[in-house]
Order: C-alpha cells, then sequence, then structure tokens
C-alpha cells in the first residue's frame, strides 16, 4: 500500500470511484483511499498561510515529489526563509539553512514539532502509510459534510509507537477522498483537525488544492495549505532527491 | 630586653584607657573583617545549596547514552535497575537519600496558548529527602490521591493564567512517542529562586506518568543527597568518595557530581569570589589606617617621654624596641580581642544566621537564595585576622618611635 507523506497528501490525490461501496469493511476503504492518492510524480508551487491569533504568516514554496520511496523536495520562496530546502526520504528529513549553508538532519522529537511555526508537524509531513498496519480500523457510522456523504472511520492504533492513539476520518462514499480526520491523544482528546476545503478534479482524479490543520490544544491556531500549478507524473531527475542537489 | 619588655608592659598598664582605645580600634577593624568574611562565604554557600537542593542534587546518575544525549531528554535510555541502584546508595555513609527522576518536554496548553515546558516524574516520597522543594511551594505537595496532579514554576502559572487548585492541559509525547494531553489538576505551585524552576518546569508523579506517559516506571535519572556538613571541602569530599564508590559498583552507568554540573556556576562563583576579596581589602586597609592612627597617636603624646628616656641614657635603639613591645602588647591585646569579638559574632551568624525572608521585598531584589543566611566559620581568616593586627599594630609603633626616637632630646623634651 502507498501513500505519500501528508503534506504531500494534503495536496492528495483521488480519482473517481462511482461504484457500490456499501459492504467495503474499514480496512479496505483505506486501501481505496490509497489507491485514489497514487501517483508517480507530482510538481506544484504551495502556499501555507498560518494564523496565530490575529497574525498571519505565509510560507511560499515550490515542491517536487516522488511516490517510489516517498522523497519529495521542497524549495521555500517567500522572502524571510528564501532558499531554505527540505529533502524528505522516507521517514527522514534534512533542512538546507541557506545563510548558513548548512543541512541540519532533523530526528527525534523535532519531528513532532511544527513545520516553519505551522500546525503541520514534521511528523504529519513525513508519515509514511503505516496506517493500516498500526490501526485497527472499523466503520463508525455515516454521515453527511458539507453535503457529501461520507463513511466515519474510527482508527485505533495496535501499537503504543502511533503519533496519535486514535483519527476519525470522514470519508467521501464516491471520491475515497478523507474530508475531514481528527487525531486524539491517548486520553482521548482531540489535539489536531484536518480539514480539505477545496478539490479539483485533474482528469479523471479529483485532488484536495486546500486543506487547513486546525491545532486544538490553541485558540485561533490554524493552518491553511493551498496547491497551485499542479503536475502529476512530470519527469524528475533521479539525482534531485539527494543531500547534494539539497545543497545545490 | 627583658628589661624592656617589661617596661612596655608597665607602661601599658598603667595607660589603661589609651591601651583599651587602641586595642578596641583594632578588635572592632578585625571583628567585622571575620564577620564579612563570613557572611561572603556563607553568601557562597548558600548559592551551591539553592543549587543542589533545587537542581542538581550533590550526585546525579544516568546511562552514559542518556548523558551524551540529555539536551533532547529522550525517553529511550532508562536506568536498567534503579531500585538496585537506589537501595545500594542508601547504604553508603553521608547519604541523606536518593531519589529516581525522569524529565521529559511538553507543552501546557489552557486552550488559549500553549508554553513549552521541562517535565519531571518525581517519587512523591523519595523526592522530598533529595530535593527541598517544600519550602518553596504554594498549595500542596502532591496527595497521591488525585489520578492527575501537577505542580508547576509559578511563573509559568502566572503566564498561563492558572493557580493552585486549578487545572491545566498537559501536552507530551509519551515513552513510545505517540502525542498525549489531558488535564491535570494544580495541586501546587513553586516559587523557588531558580528562574527556570519558576517559568518552565512541570512536576508530575511516577504514578501519573505511568499512565500518561506510558513511561512503565522508566528512570533516566537517580539524584543523591548527601549530608551537608558545615566544612564545605569535607562535603565535597563527601560527595566525590561516594561518587567514585558508586562509578565502581556501576561503571555502565555516568555519574556525576554537582561541581562537574555545575561548574560554569561555580566558576562565576569564583570570580565573585575575587571581587569579594577586593571588598575585604577595603576593609582591611580600612582597619589597617584605624590600628595605624591609634598607635601612632599613642607614640606621638608620649614623645617627650622619649626626650626624658633619651636624655635618661637609653639608647634609640631601645626606645624603639620599647615602643615595639607596646606596639606588641596593644596589637596582641586588640587581635585577641578582635577574634574573640568575631568568633562570637559569627557564632550567632552560624547558628542562627540572618533571616533574610523578613526583609521587605528581598524576595524580589534578585538575591539567589531566600530563607535564613548562615555564616561559615573560617580559621584561615581567623588566624590572618589575628597575625594581620599583630603586624599592623607593630608596624605603627616602629616608624613614629623611629622618628622620634632620631630627634634632638631637647626637642623631644620641647616637643608639644
Amino acid at each position: 500500500m502507498k501513500k505519500l507523506p501528508i503534506l504531500i497528501l494534503l495536496l492528495g490525490c483521488s480519482c473517481l470511484l462511482n461504484g457500490q461501496n456499501i459492504f467495503l469493511t474499514g480496512l479496505e476503504l483505506l486501501q481505496k483511499i490509497d489507491e485514489n492518492e497514487f501517483y508517480q510524480t507530482i510538481e506544484y508551487s504551495g502556499t501555507m498561510t498560518i494564523h496565530i491569533d490575529d497574525q498571519l504568516r505565509t510560507k511560499k514554496m515550490m515542491t517536487q515529489a516522488r511516490s517510489e520511496g516517498n522523497k519529495a523536495l521542497v524549495e521555500f520562496t517567500n522572502p524571510e526563509d528564501y532558499g531554505t530546502k527540505y529533502l524528505m526520504i522516507e521517514d527522514e528529513l534534512w533542512i538546507y539553512f541557506p545563510s548558513e549553508e548548512e543541512v541540519v538532519k532533523i530526528s527525534g522529537h523535532m519531528l513532532k514539532e511544527g513545520m516553519m511555526g505551522s500546525d503541520f508537524s514534521y511528523e504529519d509531513a513525513l508519515e509514511a502509510n503505516k496506517i493500516a498496519e498500526k490501526y485497527e480500523v472499523e466503520i463508525a457510522g455515516q454521515d453527511t459534510l458539507n453535503g457529501h456523504a461520507c463513511w466515519v472511520l474510527k482508527l485505533n492504533a495496535k501499537v503504543k509507537d502511533v503519533p496519535y492513539y486514535s483519527r476519525k476520518m470522514w470519508v467521501d462514499q464516491e471520491l475515497f477522498i478523507p474530508w475531514k480526520e481528527e487525531m486524539y491523544a491517548k486520553s482521548g482528546r482531540l489535539l489536531k483537525e484536518m480539514n480539505v476545503l477545496e478539490i479539483e478534479k485533474f482528469g479523471t482524479r479529483y485532488f484536495p488544492v486546500k486543506s487547513e490543520m486546525v491545532n486544538k490544544l490553541r485558540k485561533n491556531s490554524k493552518t491553511v495549505f493551498e496547491l497551485e500549478n499542479i503536475s502529476f507524473d512530470v519527469n524528475l531527475p533521479d539525482n534531485m532527491f539527494s543531500l547534494r542537489y539539497l545543497q545545490h | 630586653m627583658e628589661t624592656l619588655s617589661k617596661i612596655a608592659w608597665r607602661n601599658v598598664r598603667r595607660n589603661k584607657r589609651r591601651t583599651f582605645l587602641s586595642a578596641l580600634v583594632i578588635s572592632v577593624g578585625l571583628s567585622i573583617y571575620i564577620m564579612m568574611n563570613s557572611v561572603m562565604t556563607g553568601m557562597d554557600r548558600a548559592n551551591i545549596d539553592s543549587l543542589i537542593e533545587l537542581s542538581t542534587s550533590s550526585i546525579k546518575i544516568s546511562t552514559k547514552q542518556y548523558a551524551e544525549d540529555k539536551e533532547s531528554l529522550p525517553l529511550k535510555y532508562g536506568i536498567p535497575n534503579p531500585d538496585e541502584v537506589i537501595a545500594y546508595i542508601q547504604d553508603q555513609e553521608h547519604v541523606v537519600g536518593a531519589t529516581p527522576r525522569t524529565h521529559f518536554l511538553g507543552q501546557l496548553s489552557n486552550w488559549e496558548d500553549t508554553m513549552p515546558i521541562i517535565g519531571q516524574v518525581v517519587d512523591i516520597e523519595k523526592d522530598r529527602k533529595v530535593f527541598n522543594l517544600d519550602k518553596y511551594i504554594i498549595g500542596e505537595y502532591f496527595t497521591g490521591t488525585e489520578e492527575n496532579e501537577i505542580m508547576l514554576g509559578k511563573d509559568l502559572a502566572d503566564e498561563m493564567g492558572v493557580g493552585a487548585g486549578e487545572y491545566i492541559t498537559l501536552y507530551a509525547l509519551t515513552k513510545y512517542e505517540s502525542r498525549n494531553a489531558d488535564e491535570f489538576y494544580i495541586v501546587g505551585l513553586l516559587n523557588t529562586t531558580d528562574p527556570s524552576i519558576n517559568l518552565n518546569t512541570a512536576l508530575i508523579s511516577y504514578q501519573t506518568a505511568n499512565n500518561f506517559l506510558d513511561l512503565e516506571n522508566l528512570v533516566t535519572e537517580i539524584d543523591v543527597a548527601v549530608d551537608r556538613r558545615v566544612n564545605y571541602s569535607q562535603f565535597t569530599k563527601d560527595v566525590n568518595e561516594l561518587a567514585q564508590k558508586i562509578e565502581l559498583e556501576f561503571p555502565a552507568l555516568q555519574v556525576i557530581t554537582f561541581e562537574e554540573l555545575a561548574s560554569a556556576f561555580l566558576g562565576i562563583t569564583e570570580q565573585k569570589k575575587a571581587f569579594g576579596s577586593i571588598i575585604m581589602l577595603i576593609i582591611l586597609a580600612i582597619a589597617a589606617v584605624g590600628i595605624f592612627n591609634s598607635v601612632l597617636m599613642s607614640v606621638y603624646e608620649r614623645i617627650r617621654e622619649i626626650g626624658v628616656l633619651r636624655a635618661q641614657g637609653l639608647k634609640r635603639k631601645e626606645i624603639v624596641t620599647l615602643f615595639i613591645w607596646e606596639g606588641f602588647f596593644i596589637g596582641f591585646l586588640g587581635s585577641v580581642m578582635g577574634v574573640v569579638l568575631g568568633c562570637g559574632a559569627n557564632l550567632y551568624l552560624v547558628i542562627k544566621g540572618i533571616p533574610l525572608d523578613k526583609f521587605v521585598g528581598f524576595q524580589n531584589s534578585g538575591i539567589p537564595y531566600w530563607g535564613t543566611l548562615y555564616g561559615e566559620w573560617n580559621v584561615g581568616t581567623i588566624i590572618f585576622a589575628f597575625c594581620f593586627g599583630l603586624i599592623v599594630a607593630l608596624a605603627a609603633s616602629y616608624l613614629p618611635s623611629r622618628i622620634a626616637s632620631k630627634m634632638e632630646v631637647t626637642k623631644a623634651l620641647r616637643f608639644v
């Protein structure tokens, strides 16, 4: 099963599956989502708007990603972070800081911190698709979200080393897009909420182009992620996802 | 020589008032020096005591991997056999207590804002024997009755707008790096002399952490309290000896004494000592001027007497020797009085101390210790003060008597 980092996934992908799915199990629904999200490569320019109270901070970036090996290269283009680059390979992350001309590997608890001060953690962005391996999935019911009929999936951790102890997903019954996801702590408290705000059709697939991550530990704290100029299955050179290229 | 010393002693006894005043000046100068030295040494010791009882303890033990990576406070390098280590330590000489602690990173949330914290998991019973937090608590210590109890630094609580008896949400990663957040009841606040504790520390018990952090009694650190000795050198000797013993018994563990942990802080204390020496030098200089002046005056008052002695056939050298003897007796008397007076006052400082908390506004003065400031015995200082009084009195008698003895007898006899 293949799933790209959520950051990329936010941008996600989906294809139309209009078949009847009333008899699908929770696990099969997850597989459907994964199938819809699959692509070889993707390229887009993104804008991350961080809302904290009344303050707004905007980060702009160019992203190239390859599904094989869960690889992504992100280069920030907004003036404050201009030239800062992220290289993600599987569940590892390196950051290049142009002012210091230095590459720093991010590991351990730092991966749980907010990326560039946003509500998306590095781990959220890096989370490889191990959901089905690490969670018990059950269909908890049906719901209608913004006019879309959704399956409500409940995911409870089977193991202890999971970023969130449990999750709840609202999955479009026709498009197999998770419109909403709630992430819960072990105590049962809601930590984060992700909402897909806009989707666009690319050929036969529907793809989320605007999403938000709401931090439930802070009042008025959320990050909105928007994508533009999306191209699928573009030709990306092999050496693009290397430390040498990162310092290029 | 014997005759001269007898005459000098008779002169000293005969002029009781002058002798007493000269000796008094010496004794006051020296006793102030002894007390100031005691208070300044006491301040340094209070700083170190504060550091030990709040942060470093006397000895800190962890695994070597944890020590290398301690900046990130990882929850993966637990001490494999903490109970065995603690039991061994508690059987050793001079040990007051040993307690496990586990540090973690987290955030506090009041659902409006978040603040980063350094969390410390404590053993409710054992911790109190090692860390002296009780005197800094506003509210209560852990009761163990509530499931989720927390203690916060006072400044941290103020930032979050909460107080003792209220609830706050703590967010942290479990031992398995899964996110967790839950509501905690604030039993008490810590208003200590260490700003870092006040501003970013949260304490929870192992009972709570085993559930909240999936801790499974993981211990990343063992803290040891060694019996406080009045003599600081003896205290550090006890600490170092115990650290060596623990290292020999558990070679896989990292054993660090407070001196190693707080080397930067102790370095600053040394620098402060150098500054303190300047102050002491000024005190000594003032004392010296007082002593000099007092003895000098007593010699000048007696220049006519010197003329008489010279007229009676006493040699210049003998006159100088006579006055040196007098200076010696006065200096000795003054030094003995100074040491007795200084030691007496110091005894009070060592036993009773200065109750700093009774001074209004002291807690906000920025001075890093509260409560009572105790004096310290310093034998070297007392011996030095005694010798100093004697030498200055001798010098003060030698110079003017030498000048006076060189005067013409007729001039000396007419000297007013």
